[in-house]
C-alpha cells in the first residue's frame, strides 16, 4: 500500500507541476487561439534570474516574488516587443514568431546563464515527512499546496474579478470587447504577463528536482502541451485536469508493469492522447458553443 | 457646437473603396437613419466610423475629431456600437453581458439604476439572467445587445440592422424600444436599415444611400412623399 501511495503521490506532485504549466499555455490559448511554445522556456528563464538572485545572496523567501514580478514583466515585454507587431498579421506568420521565441529564449537563457546546471533550493530538508509518512515528502506537500492555491486564485481571479471577466470576454469575441472600450491589445498583453507569472511558479517548483539549466522544461513542455491536448486546449480546467491525469497515469503503470522501460512513457502518453481525440477531438473538456442566429 | 458629423467620408474594406464621399449629420436628441439596400454599403459606414475598417475623411463627435483614434478610444469618448451579429459574448451569462457594458463605468449606484431602466425596457432578460447568451434566441440577443449598448452609457449609439432575421412583432418591440431609448435614455441614434418603412416611422431624419454615395435626404415625409422611393423601397406602385 505504501509503494502504491508513494507513486500516486510522485505522479499527482509531477502532475501539478506540468498541470501549472498547461494552465499557462491554455490562457493564453484562449486569447490568441495560437500555442505559445515559449511558455516553458520563459518558465526557465524567470527561474534562472531566481536562481541567480538566490545564489547573490538575496533570501530565498524575498527572492521568489522578485522572480515572479520579473515574470510578468517579461511576459508584458514579449508580447510588447515580439507579438504585437505582428498582432494583426496572419496565424502563420504569429506562429513563426511563437516559435522562434521558443528558441530565442531557450539561446538566450544559455547565453546568460551558461550550460550548467544551476542552484535553486528545495523549500524543506529533502527528508523531512510530516507526521513520519514514508509516501509524500513536505516537499510534495509543498508543491501540492502551492498549485491547489494558484488553481483556486487563478479560478477565483479569471470567475469573480472584473478583469477576469474581459479576459474571458476577450478570448470569446476580441472585436465586442473593444466595442466595449477595452484596449485588447492591452488586455492581451496582461494576459501574456498573467500567463509568465504561472509559469514561473511551475520553473521554480520544478528546478530543485531535476537539475536546472536552460534546458530544464523541454522535457516538462511536451507533458504539459499533452495535458492540454487531453483536457481541451481551449479549457484551463481541462488542461489542469489533462496534465495531472496524465502524470497519475503514466507512473500507475510503473507501478503495476515495474518491468516496463521508462522510454515508453512517452509513448503510452500520446496514445491515450490519440485514443481520447479520436473520439473527442477538442479534448475531455471541450464545451460545445451554442449560438443561435 | 457639431454633435455628430461625417464630412467627406471614404471607406475601404479589403483594399476596395465601397463608401464615397459620404456626408451625413446626427443631431442631438435625435434619431438618423440611413437606409440602403443589400451591398450599399451601410454597414462599411459604421464599420469606418468605429475604425474597424480603413478610412478617410473627417468625422467629428461632440466637436472633437475622432477619425484618427482607435476603437477603444471612440467608445470611450461616448460612442457605442451594435454590430450586424450583435458582438454577443456567446459564453458568457446574460448578467456578465450586461457587466461588460458597463465595463469602463465606476459610478456603481448609477449602474444599478441603469440595470432596472435597462429591466424595464427588457423585462425578458431579467429572466434570462443567469443563463448563457449564446443560448437566447435571436431577438432576445438583439435586445441583450441593446441593452449592453445602454449600460454603456453612450452619447451617441451607433445601430446595424437591427431588424436581420428576426420575426415581424419581435422588429416592432426592437424598434420601439429604440425610439424609446432615444428620447428616454437621451441617447441619440444612428440607425442603419434596410427595412425602409420601419425605418421612417421612427426616424427623425433619414439619408438614403446607394453604391456607396448619398442620393437623397431629408425628413421621413419627403421620402414617403417620393414617388420613386415609393416604387422602389416601399413596394407602393
Amino acid at each position: 500500500m505504501h509503494r502504491f501511495l508513494e507513486f500516486f503521490f510522485l505522479g499527482l506532485t509531477n502532475g501539478a507541476i506540468y498541470a501549472s504549466l498547461s494552465l499557462s499555455i491554455v490562457i493564453l490559448m484562449q486569447t490568441m487561439r495560437l500555442p505559445n511554445f515559449s511558455q516553458g522556456e520563459s518558465a526557465t528563464f524567470s527561474t534562472l534570474f531566481g536562481s541567480f538572485l538566490i545564489v547573490s545572496g538575496v533570501p530565498a523567501l524575498l527572492a521568489v516574488p522578485m522572480t515572479l514580478v520579473f515574470a510578468f514583466c517579461w511576459g508584458l515585454l514579449l508580447h510588447r516587443l515580439f507579438y504585437k507587431p505582428v498582432e494583426h498579421a496572419g496565424a502563420s506568420s504569429q506562429l513563426l514568431v511563437l516559435i522562434g521565441l521558443f528558441l530565442g529564449i531557450n539561446g538566450l537563457s544559455g547565453i546568460l546563464y551558461g550550460g550548467g546546471v544551476h542552484y535553486f533550493p528545495y523549500p524543506f530538508p529533502k527528508a523531512d515527512h510530516l507526521f513520519d509518512n514514508d509516501y509524500l515528502s513536505n516537499n510534495q506537500l509543498f508543491v501540492l499546496v502551492v498549485i491547489s492555491g494558484l488553481i483556486a486564485g487563478f479560478t477565483y481571479f479569471y470567475r469573480y474579478t472584473k478583469l477576469g471577466l474581459a479576459l474571458r470576454a476577450l478570448a470569446q469575441n476580441p472585436v465586442s470587447c473593444s466595442l466595449m472600450g477595452i484596449n485588447s491589445s492591452r488586455m492581451l498583453m496582461i494576459n501574456w504577463g498573467v500567463a509568465a507569472v504561472i509559469a514561473a511558479v511551475a520553473g521554480m517548483l520544478v528546478a530543485p528536482i531535476v537539475s536546472l539549466n536552460y534546458n530544464m522544461m523541454s522535457g516538462i513542455l511536451i507533458y504539459a502541451f499533452a495535458g492540454c491536448l487531453l483536457g481541451g486546449i481551449y479549457s484551463p480546467f481541462g488542461a489542469v485536469f489533462g496534465a495531472i491525469s496524465i502524470s497519475i497515469m503514466n507512473t500507475m503503470v510503473f507501478f503495476y508493469f515495474g518491468w516496463l522501460d521508462r522510454s515508453l512513457e512517452m509513448l503510452l502518453t500520446f496514445s491515450v492522447i490519440v485514443v481520447v481525440l479520436i473520439f473527442k477531438p477538442g479534448g475531455l473538456f471541450s464545451r460545445k458553443t451554442i449560438s443561435r442566429m | 457646437m457639431t454633435f455628430f458629423e461625417a464630412r467627406h467620408l471614404d471607406v475601404f474594406f479589403a483594399y476596395n473603396q465601397v463608401v464615397f464621399d459620404v456626408n451625413f449629420k446626427v443631431e442631438e436628441g435625435q434619431v438618423c437613419s440611413i437606409l440602403g439596400a443589400n451591398g450599399a454599403g451601410k454597414t462599411s459606414i459604421l464599420n469606418g466610423i468605429i475604425g474597424l475598417y480603413e478610412k478617410k475623411g473627417q468625422v467629428i463627435f461632440q466637436g472633437q475629431d475622432i477619425s484618427k483614434m482607435e476603437t477603444h478610444d471612440i467608445i470611450r469618448s461616448g460612442v457605442a456600437y451594435v454590430p450586424e451579429m450583435r458582438g454577443t459574448f456567446q459564453e458568457l451569462s446574460v448578467a456578465e453581458n450586461l457587466l461588460m457594458g458597463s465595463y469602463l463605468r465606476k459610478d456603481k449606484v448609477a449602474i444599478k439604476d441603469d440595470l432596472d431602466l435597462v429591466y424595464t425596457y427588457f423585462p425578458i432578460l431579467k429572466e434570462r439572467l443567469y443563463q448563457q447568451a449564446g443560448t437566447l434566441s435571436g431577438g432576445e440577443q438583439q435586445m441583450l445587445a441593446i441593452a449592453r449598448t445602454i449600460m454603456q452609457k453612450p452619447k451617441l449609439l451607433l445601430m446595424d440592422e437591427p431588424s436581420l432575421g428576426l420575426a415581424p412583432l419581435l422588429i416592432k418591440a426592437i424598434f420601439s424600444s429604440v425610439r424609446r431609448i432615444c428620447d428616454e435614455a437621451k441617447i441619440s441614434v444612428l440607425l442603419i436599415e434596410q427595412n425602409v418603412s420601419l425605418a421612417l416611422g421612427i426616424a427623425d431624419y433619414v439619408y438614403l444611400i446607394e453604391t456607396g454615395r448619398v442620393v437623397l435626404s431629408g425628413t421621413p415625409d419627403v421620402f414617403k412623399n417620393d414617388k420613386s422611393i415609393q416604387k422602389a423601397y416601399l413596394g407602393i406602385t
